[in-house]
């Protein structure tokens, strides 16, 4: 076996396990990363809503369809949450980012490096930054019923849903 | 030899299928439906959203996580609402952070379908999403403008929306700048000079020291883009990518992606009346006229529907929008003129 030979069969090998490592291993735990999300009966949002979790829970990864990961919550109810609302690690999180007790290890890898809550403390101290306008802007949410509703009034219709 | 010749074929058409399986979840191997027949389309914007994901394949999307941006965009919009002066429509909402029945409660209802069809339809994105999800705003201004900030945050002026005359418009407002926030074209705005610097401290994970210039770095990042955002605009090819990620999204998510097309012709039209003041929307993008021939070139190519919406999408705008159109009388006129 020439060295050519080798090298490409060290990345075909390398490439195969990246694809493998692109999903949590079944029965791991994973961390609600997005501040609040619902966790839906069905992988789609028009489905509806489990339950409503925030940043920081823990559950259990179960599988996956496309985009969305099939959970169990601690309080042993099974749904489905979108894959871009969590990490695939069990992490320490708080409910809010910003949290006093948020310097903790895990919060800082996540935002570890340029930006991060102590930054903005500092920033707010300048009057050009005021932060309790955006505060109040991230409290506004509506929830999936009334979006559905809003849907059906409005005869609007999701054009095209992955099949599995 | 031959053999070797092979080897690297495979050893290139897996590195191709590695990327697109881990950034798309497998979307690409999947079948769609279009109220029960396949349709073309959609498997057109697959492929297309595939390459399009391995082009962005940039150190701006690998290294900065949505935490970051997320802190990033909250900067943004705090610089944003408070330096700029603008007042805000429904303003109550901000003393009490409690949202009425009113204009911008239906703005969060239209946001909220575009925000599921980002995420439930097939152009949902590399497992990038926005940490607190989309927040709208309405600014009470005369000016013609919208903006967006990274982390989700957009920003529309009454004016825009006394503009628009239909739903769907409105919906194609919102839609090209989420886009700009899921495309993550924020962090792209970063000056050139600043940019090898802020990578610096991106890749040293050298962080927690606060230093000052630190603090100058990580504030001239937070101007620039707010720069960018207000006063000179995105580059003309984000702009481009903007509205053809807008296209899609209004066409998974049930309104009609024309929509996006009359936007941009109504606006033509209002620049030729108004040429010689380039104020708002008018000095941050390209010429609406380059925007109108690339989008449809982009429509004839993806199959262009008919402009026709269910009544109902009319009524309940123009119920929701008539203060605003009271208001600003001059553009509803004209909305209503050229719709």
């Amino acid at each position: 076996m020439n060295r050519k030979t080798l090298l490409s069969v060290i990345i075909v090998a390398f490439l195969t396990a990246a694809v493998a490592w692109a999903a949590p291993r079944i029965g791991s735990v994973i961390t609600v990363r997005s501040l609040n999300t619902q966790v839906m009966s069905e992988p789609s949002f028009l489905s509806s809503s489990v339950a409503k979790v925030y940043r920081g829970t823990h559950m259990t990864y179960l599988g996956r369809k496309g985009a969305w990961y099939k959970v169990r919550m601690s309080s042993g109810k099974i749904g489905w949450i979108h894959r871009s609302r969590v990490v695939d690690k069990m992490l320490n999180l708080s409910r809010r980012p910003g949290a006093s007790d948020s310097s903790s290890k895990d919060e800082v890898e996540l935002a570890r490096r340029g930006f991060n809550p102590s930054i903005e403390q500092q920033m707010s101290r300048e009057k050009n930054y005021n932060y309790t306008y955006v505060d109040r802007m991230e409290k506004i949410q509506l929830d999936v019923k009334t979006v559905k509703d809003f849907m059906l009034q409005g005869k609007l219709r999701f054009r095209a849903v992955v099949r599995k | 030899m031959r053999k070797n010749m092979w080897m690297y074929i495979a050893a290139i058409f897996l590195t191709a299928s590695a990327v697109v399986a881990t950034d798309t979840g497998c979307r690409t191997f999947t079948t769609y439906t279009m109220t029960g027949r396949v349709d073309p389309e959609a498997l057109f914007w697959d492929v297309q959203g595939a390459i399009k994901i391995v082009q962005a394949w940039n150190w701006a999307q690998k290294s900065i996580t949505p935490e970051e941006e997320y802190f990033i965009g909250r900067s943004v919009s705090a610089a944003v609402m408070s330096r700029y002066y603008y007042r805000f429509y429904n303003g109550q909402v901000l003393a009490t952070g409690q949202l009425t029945p009113g204009m911008l409660y239906y703005l969060y209802e239209i946001g909220s379908v575009l925000d599921y069809a980002a995420q439930d339809t097939p152009i949902a994105l590399d497992g990038f999403y926005p940490i607190a999800g989309f927040h709208f705003m309405i600014m009470d201004n005369a000016e013609i403008n919208a903006f967006s900030a990274p982390g989700g945050y957009v920003f529309v002026t009454s004016g825009f929306l006394a503009l628009a005359s239909n739903e769907d418009e409105a919906a194609a407002i919102l839609a090209h700048e989420m886009g700009h926030v899921l495309l993550r074209h924020g962090v792209r705005m970063i000056k050139k000079s600043r940019q090898s610097q802020f990578r610096k401290v991106v890749m040293q994970e050298t962080v927690e020291a606060v230093s000052p210039v630190g603090m100058d770095l990580l504030q001239g990042v937070v101007s620039d883009i707010t720069e960018a955002m207000v006063l000179a605009g995105y580059a003309r090819s984000l702009e481009y990518q903007a509205d053809e990620f807008a296209y899609k999204l209004l066409y998974y998510s049930g309104y009609n992606p024309v929509a996006l097309y009359k936007v941009i012709e109504k606006l033509h039209r209002m620049g030729l009346e108004h040429v010689a003041s380039r104020q708002g929307w008018f000095s941050t993008h390209p010429k609406p006229i380059d925007r109108m021939k690339k989008l449809w070139k982009y429509m004839s190519k993806a199959g262009r529907p008919k402009y026709r919406l269910p009544r109902i999408r009319m009524l309940r705008y123009r119920r929701h929008a008539r203060p605003l159109y009271h208001q600003y009388r001059r553009y509803s006129e004209f909305a209503l003129r050229y719709q």
